[in-house]
């Protein structure tokens, strides 16, 4: 018996059979400096600014609708030969920014981001 | 024992490039980075198998992964590769970097972070995994709830040798 052979139909480039590919709008707000920007990033993503109050520190932004606040932490040990990051207005060392996301607005949970700097793992050859 | 605050270049890396132990090329190898608790005390010149990830004090017992309803996806069991590797040699200075690494999903959760091991995911032969640096996030326990990790690497490269 012939089998019948099935044939897809060749995909449409263009008019009412294409599919859209989309480029979803995303809103960010830093709650300390108030900064604000637009993403259009399909892929999931966190966008970042330079915040003033933040020692000018690479900061993560929160989703529009989410409130919350940044804490910043300093390194928690002797630096020695370390070679740390260090932020931009004091100098200091720092190990990591602490997203508290404690809004429900935005449609996410409460919960916790985290940025860390992480130092450079460095050696000598002489 | 401790992970501490020290990053480290492990010495058994280096004389694997040395000895041509293993086929590592920086180029085109993909480093993983997995993450790791404070049992895990870190030796900058264990033997080359005890470098390896989930060998020695990388074993996955002490490896820290997402924990989340929909995890492990979030950070994986063995690590998130590194993205948009670059390695520079200027100025008596031969430097490693890559992409900052953000966890998978935005609704990740990590307990207990203190430090990460980098190790050459691309390596079958010689030693398999073999670890290439480690780096502390200073000394005290970091994490998230239901949110993104991510790692912000230094200006100054993930690993950086000086000449």
């Amino acid at each position: 018996m012939a089998i019948p052979i099935l044939r897809t139909p060749p995909l449409r480039l263009f008019g009412a059979g294409r599919l859209p590919v989309l480029d979803p709008v995303r809103r960010w707000h830093c709650p300390l400096c108030h900064a604000q920007d637009v993403t259009r990033e399909a892929k999931p993503h966190t966008r970042y600014h330079t915040c003033p109050k933040m020692r000018y520190l690479t900061t993560p932004m929160m989703p529009a609708g989410v409130d919350g606040t940044h804490e910043l932490h300093e390194w928690d040990d002797y630096v020695g030969k370390e070679w740390v990051q260090r932020d931009p207005e004091r100098n200091r060392p720092i190990s990591s920014i602490v997203t508290i996301r404690d809004g429900v607005r935005g449609g996410r949970e409460p919960g916790q981001d985290c940025t860390v700097f992480a130092p450079t793992a460095h050696a000598g050859a002489h | 024992m401790a992970f501490g605050a020290g990053s480290e270049i492990f010495t058994q890396f280096i004389n694997t490039i040395m000895e041509n132990f293993a086929a590592v090329n920086l180029a085109t190898d993909v480093p993983k980075v997995a993450l790791y608790n404070d049992t895990t005390a870190p030796d900058q010149n264990a033997v080359v198998a005890s470098t390896a990830y989930a060998v020695g004090e990388w074993v996955v017992g002490n490896e820290v992964i997402d924990t989340s309803a929909g995890g492990p996806a979030g950070w994986p069991v063995g690590g998130i590769a590194l993205d948009g590797t670059t390695h520079v040699a200027a100025a008596a200075l031969w430097t490693y970097d890559a992409n900052d690494l953000p966890s998978v999903d935005n609704h990740t959760t990590l307990v207990n972070v203190f430090g990460c091991l980098v190790y050459d995911d691309t390596l079958a032969a010689g030693c398999v995994d073999e670890g290439i640096c480690y780096n502390s996030f200073g000394g005290a326990a970091q994490g998230v709830a239901a949110g993104t990790f991510t790692i912000v690497w230094n200006a100054s490269g993930i690993f950086a040798i000086t000449l």
